[in-house]
């Protein structure tokens, strides 16, 4: 029951979007989506999607093989290095590159920043993946009289492509909810578009219907993925393989490799990073608004607590129900909740603005909502973690423990508790990281006055108040590294599940 | 007095009736419940315990009525011990804790866990470490003190050995079942081996289809198998047609002689060891060798009779094994298990 209204809350915001756009009159809203600055959002949306998935995925296999496949010099070292520039929200590594120069602000420039940020959303499901991938495959297709190169793009790349695939979704997705770094780096998109209507007419019909648009290109990019993948069926190899695969050896070839690896972080982290501390040093020479930034970071931190702890209890009966529960009413009330995972935060955003207005006027403007606004948006990373959590108390040990003397309660506190305890911490804490660095739903959504770090970094940083922006970008970073190494450790452990290596494992 | 009595007990899941009307008496020792997987025999093992509840039928356990009279009486206030597939240790908790887990919260880390320890042959060293530092062996060793720790009357293992590999199974088995016997418990054991079932318990439970065939001890099992079903399923029997009379029966073996006495059309149970299988002979069937398995000790070879469609399985010693495709002579040696055939009548 609690599980099935979770699932109605989070399919609330694709409900508004459909219903709402159903109720304009049709020749009204042709007549929008036929004007020419709307054709224009529409191209500069469909090239970048184009571009910067493309460029991340490049990145990211590339990197992802020479790290977990080549004797690399540095070997792990580099895996931390091309895991970090996920801990530099997009709008701040967009904030340091135009900081740094206005060249990029421009089609290749926007495509360059947002594939430095988002390349390890397909790194990361990539190195799993090949850690997981049974090098007897790779033994065979040798014995078969296959070169290594061949290898790769016969047998390698076709069983790792639903990683693959699915950290390309990831990155469209973001993509197409890009707001901060888009705007900052003044490439105009559906997104930034949504949020300019929404400025100018405040939750016109013209809003609602780029919103529409934008959840069109959503599924169709997960349509698209789901073509992609076909029947293909996952490699999965038995736990207990442990084979470690020959390394290729890079030979002479290793340094010029360890240049171009070098190069890329010079530019995802050296760029933004030098610019932070240049405007850090530079910014703070003049004043330093301690207790601005401590009230942000306070309501930051409170809002980032709520959001994970009330999305992982919401994700508690869905992924109960998927867990114990398996049947068709369970599998829908899991389903149900992905669709958000694919809805931008602006969506939800809007939807649930102009949802309180219209039916709940007194949550309007209040940190309530904008706490299930989070809780709507995150829950599908929530309800992975959890599950995985779940399985690790399978019912048979409820069975034993009844068989030896024990009530419900007891069962709950001396079993399963203590299982599942771990996992549903670090599932809050992969939810509230999420939340203490997300912009675009907290600008929608958060009262008038409330100030978080994200919120107060984007006033100045849009004022080109480069320097007051600093030390709320720094601390922005610094939130983001737990997270970031939690993931990549995900990635680069074969064997035990984890909360995050669940949510590794759901991009592929 | 110990012991579990089910009388009468079905049960369904939804349409499908897994359990029909069963009836089962076991006093003492180690009973096997023996059958395919898929025959029900995990279902009776989860009513008895506690876990399911019959649809009809009663289940008693020792004098008491634990199900079918009122209100059935919970898993956790049965006394039973459970001991499930792969064991299914707390992870989360040391050897010592979880066999102390159903314990008195003041004995959890006393003698009792030390005695049971000992009791399924496991060292002491073993006490600290945490269940992935065992081997599957052990973990399941681990599992049956769990279960025997608080002294229950009864102890139900759900195919204890199943997840171990060929050699280990064996040395684990015969370890479990010394442990039992010398704890005590009457103990109901759920498998589909026949060798494991044939091999440790003092009487066998042949199931099929939600039914028990026959329920014996297991050379009464092996050497007078109640139907033509039991006969093929343990001891892979060759059933053959044939027509009795006078202790004497004609099939495509040629003549052999009975055990029991029946007359008309008959089906005979053939043991692979009854058939003794000679290159070259002339007096006996000829038949051609389709495939030979060679294990060693000895090897089983399927042979088809010349000229017919019966196939037959032999099993001839590791020196003289022919190869497949020659022809060999037939002949069955010792008498033969007929029952009145059920499709004659």
């Amino acid at each position: 029951m609690l599980g099935v209204l979770v699932a109605a809350t989070s399919l609330l915001p694709l409900a508004y979007v459909v219903v709402s756009s159903a109720q304009l009159p049709p020749g009204e809203a042709v007549d929008f989506l036929f004007r020419p600055r709307v054709g224009e959002l529409l191209w500069n949306t469909v090239r970048l999607l184009v571009g910067g998935v493309a460029l991340s995925v490049v990145i990211g296999v590339a990197c992802a093989w020479l790290v977990v496949r080549t004797d690399l010099p540095g070997g792990n070292l580099w895996h931390g290095v091309l895991a970090a520039p996920l801990a530099v929200p997009a709008f701040v590594n967009g904030y340091g590159w135009v900081s740094t120069t206005h060249a990029v602000q421009s089609f290749g420039g926007a495509v360059l920043v947002v594939s430095l940020s988002y390349y390890p959303l397909v790194y990361l499901p990539t190195v799993a993946a090949l850690r997981r991938l049974d090098s007897g495959l790779e033994d065979v297709a040798a014995a078969l009289g296959h070169r290594q190169l061949a290898t790769f793009f016969r047998v390698v790349l076709p069983t790792i492509s639903p990683a693959v695939l699915g950290g390309a979704l990831l990155v469209g997705l973001h993509l197409l909810g890009e707001y901060g770094a888009l705007q900052i780096l003044n490439y105009p998109t559906l997104t930034t578009g949504i949020l300019a209507v929404y400025r100018t007419t405040f939750n016109g019909p013209a809003a609602t219907l780029l919103a529409l648009v934008l959840v069109v290109f959503c599924l169709l990019l997960l349509v698209l993925e789901l073509l992609a993948r076909g029947h293909r069926r996952r490699a999965r190899v038995g736990a207990g393989v442990s084979r470690t695969a020959t390394r290729l050896h890079l030979g002479s070839g290793a340094w010029l490799v360890v240049a171009g690896l070098a190069g890329l972080s010079v530019l995802s982290l050296g760029v933004p990073l030098t610019s932070l501390a240049r405007w850090l040093l530079r910014g703070t020479s003049t004043t330093f608004p301690a207790g601005d930034i401590g009230a942000a970071t306070l309501t930051t931190l409170g809002l980032a607590v709520a959001g994970g702890v009330l999305a992982t209890l919401a994700a508690l009966p869905v992924a109960w129900l998927a867990v114990r529960h398996r049947g068709p009413l369970a599998t829908a009330v899991e389903r149900s909740v992905y669709p958000a995972n694919a809805l931008p935060g602006i969506v939800v955003a809007l939807a649930l603005v102009t949802i309180s207005i219209e039916s709940f006027p007194a949550i309007y403007q209040t940190l309530p909502l904008l706490v299930l606004g989070y809780c709507i948006l995150f829950l599908p990373r929530a309800v992975v973690s959890v599950r995985a959590t779940l399985e690790l108390a399978p019912p048979v040990l409820d069975d034993v423990a009844r068989s030896l003397g024990c009530t419900g309660a007891e069962t709950a506190r001396r079993v399963t508790l203590p299982l599942v305890l771990p996992g549903l911490g670090a599932s809050m804490a992969l939810v509230s990281l999420a939340v203490s660095t997300e912009l675009t739903a907290t600008l929608l959504l958060a009262p008038t006055g409330t100030s978080t770090l994200a919120t107060e970094f984007w006033s100045r940083a849009s004022a080109v108040e480069y320097g007051a922006a600093a030390p709320y970008a720094l601390l922005l970073i610094a939130l983001s590294v737990p997270a970031t190494l939690l993931l990549s450790r995900a990635a680069n452990r074969d064997g035990l599940r984890t909360p995050a290596s669940a949510v590794l494992e759901s991009v592929s | 007095m110990s012991g579990l009595r089910v009388a009468g007990v079905s049960k369904a899941f939804g349409s499908t009736r897994v359990l029909d009307s069963l009836d089962l008496e076991v006093t003492d020792g180690i009973t096997a419940v023996l059958g395919p997987s898929g025959c029900g025999k995990t279902t009776l093992l989860r009513l008895v315990a506690g876990f399911l509840d019959p649809d009809a039928g009663t289940i008693a356990i020792g004098d008491r009525v634990v199900a079918g009279d009122g209100r059935p009486v919970p898993a956790r206030s049965r006394r039973v011990g459970y001991v499930p597939q792969e064991g299914a240790l707390f992870p989360h908790l040391d050897v010592t804790s979880n066999v102390g887990f159903g314990l008195p919260r003041a004995s959890r880390r006393g003698a009792r866990v030390r005695d049971v320890l000992d009791l399924v042959e496991l060292p002491s060293s073993v006490a600290e470490r945490y269940p992935h530092e065992l081997s599957g062996g052990q973990q399941q060793r681990v599992a049956l003190a769990r279960a025997l720790a608080p002294d229950p009357s009864l102890v139900l293992l759900d195919e204890p050995f199943s997840s171990l590999d060929a050699g280990l199974r064996e040395d684990t088995g015969r370890a479990v079942a010394r442990a039992l016997r010398a704890s005590g418990a009457t103990a109901v054991l759920v498998t589909h081996d026949q060798g494991e079932a044939l091999s440790l318990a003092d009487r066998v439970a042949v199931m099929r289809a939600g039914r028990f065939l026959q329920v014996s001890a297991p050379s009464e099992i092996y050497l007078r198998p109640a139907s033509p079903d039991v006969a093929g399923f343990v001891g892979h029997a060759t059933l053959l047609a044939g027509t009795a009379s006078d202790g004497t029966a004609t099939c495509d073996l040629g003549r052999v002689s009975l055990l029991t006495d029946v007359a008309g059309a008959v089906l005979l149970a053939i043991r692979p060891e009854q058939v003794s299988v000679s290159p070259g002979a002339s007096d006996g069937i000829l038949a051609d060798v389709l495939d030979v398995s060679y294990f060693g000790h000895d090897a089983t070879l399927r042979a088809r009779v010349c000229g017919g469609e019966t196939v037959v399985i032999a099993r001839v010693p590791a020196g003289g094994v022919p190869a497949p495709g020659s022809v060999v002579c037939l002949r069955v040696s010792g008498d033969v298990l007929a029952f009145p055939d059920p499709a004659a009548s």
